[in-house]
């Protein structure tokens, strides 16, 4: 386990770090936009962070950093799940069980995913402590733990699509069903509060499904790595 | 302990890399896989280790298919892949933080196949600076360290000098000697001649017993 969590936190260090960084200052950018407003904190850090799309109120720079955050998160999982079945099996298969193998990787994917998500809710509090006014309240709270299960939901799902098309020679089905996923998932995010329940419930169902179906199909997923 | 590879078969994309293997390999013997760029040498490596699935017939260790339970190869370790460690760690640390997901060794085991590998020296240098030659002896120490049952090699020697090269042909007869089965595939037959006990060449899929 040990390997696994050295190995891909050295990994995002060297080869990611500026990706992160760059997903924690747009979202400050975007706060500084609205930080004359006459509106609540909450509202500043929803309509910074694209937690709050209304579709009555179309704003492309919104849709622009909704994208932009949720895909900087499908990217990390897809990465971090693929590095090692392309690079790693002589060190690493040899010595460990698939499923332990995904359940130390998920657990890692997790724990990234909660300490950027917790960063990125810092920086804009700790931007809106400096710059503006910042009045607490448990709203707040409910956001971020909303967020973090939706974007725990929005990788794993992504990561099982993957999984699902991984055979398909055409690299354009990804992008298709990928796209496709976007457009019909809702975006108020914190409108999702009120489901966390039956979103954790999905969040588990499809991470159980990911182990069946990379359990039965990894090396066929080593293959294809391969020859792509 | 038997490793039989029977009626194996392997295609990407409807082009045949393996055409009806059969082999029957067994404890203390060095088997030598040999054969040009792209025949196949390390496709049926990589099958014998689990990392692929064969099109058709079947690998069995001591008569079980291991691959049905979709697992790699039991005891068994390999440098097929150029070696991966990580950068900014030393030799002896990749060593250490690898040998912590099985936890069967000590830093004593570790520090011995080090030192057999001449490797004492560079053991405090991060990875990252270490030549392709020592990349690769680290990647064998990786291999031994763990005392396995199989070992499996593909191209051991690439890169390595000749002194340390002549360590490495001694170490492998000395696992042998154990009764380990090793299996090393090279595209210099020279290297394969001295080594092995039995000789396989692959050519056009098919697999020719030459020694």
């Amino acid at each position: 386990m040990n390997f696994i969590l050295k190995n891909d936190f050295n990994y995002l260090k060297k080869n990611k770090i500026k990706l992160l960084l760059l997903f924690l200052l747009i979202n400050v950018i975007s706060l500084t936009l609205h930080l004359t407003e006459e509106i609540p904190s909450l509202e500043k850090i929803m309509f910074s962070n694209a937690t709050n799309i209304l579709k009555d109120e179309f704003s492309i720079i919104q849709y622009i950093i909704f994208l932009f955050n949720n895909i900087v998160f499908i990217f990390l999982i897809l990465d971090l799940f693929i590095k090692d079945l392309n690079y790693e099996l002589d060190n690493l298969f040899m010595r460990i069980k698939i499923f332990k193998w995904m359940f130390t990787k998920f657990s890692f994917v997790i724990i990234v995913t909660i300490v950027l998500k917790l960063l990125e809710y810092l920086s804009l509090f700790f931007c809106l402590y400096l710059l503006s006014t910042i009045s607490w309240n448990i709203e707040l709270v409910n956001l971020i733990v909303i967020d973090i299960v939706y974007t725990l939901s929005i990788e794993f799902s992504y990561l099982f699509l993957y999984i699902l098309f991984y055979r398909a020679n055409n690299i354009f089905i990804y992008y298709i069903v990928g796209v496709f996923l976007f457009l019909v998932i809702p975006k108020n995010v914190y409108n999702l509060h009120k489901y966390i329940l039956f979103l954790l419930l999905i969040l588990l169902i499809i991470i159980v499904a990911i182990f069946l179906i990379t359990k039965k199909f990894h090396k066929k997923m080593i293959e294809k790595l391969r020859s792509n | 302990m038997i490793l039989e590879i029977k009626n194996l078969s392997k295609s990407f994309d409807n082009n045949m890399v393996l055409d009806n293997v059969n082999l029957s390999l067994t404890s203390g013997k060095i088997y030598g896989i040999i054969g040009r760029n792209g025949s196949g040498k390390s496709v049926l490596l990589k099958i014998i280790c689990g990392y692929y699935v064969p099109s058709s017939g079947e690998v069995l260790l001591d008569g079980k298919d291991y691959m049905k339970n979709f697992e790699f190869l039991p005891n068994a370790r390999a440098l097929i892949e150029k070696p991966s460690f990580l950068p900014d760690l030393t030799g002896f640390e990749n060593l250490k933080l690898l040998a912590s997901i099985q936890n069967r060794i000590d830093d004593n085991d570790i520090l011995r196949i080090i030192d057999k590998l001449n490797l004492s020296s560079e053991k405090d240098k991060i990875y990252a600076k270490y030549s392709l030659g020592t990349k690769q002896k680290l990647g064998i120490a990786q291999v031994l360290m763990e005392n396995p049952d199989i070992i499996i090699l593909d191209e051991p020697l690439n890169g390595i000098e000749k002194l340390t090269a002549e360590k490495i042909r001694e170490i492998l007869k000395e696992e042998k000697e154990k009764g380990k089965l090793i299996i090393i595939a090279s595209h210099i037959k020279e290297d394969i001649d001295f080594l092995a006990d039995e000789v396989y060449e692959i050519d056009s899929g098919k697999v020719i017993k030459i020694k």
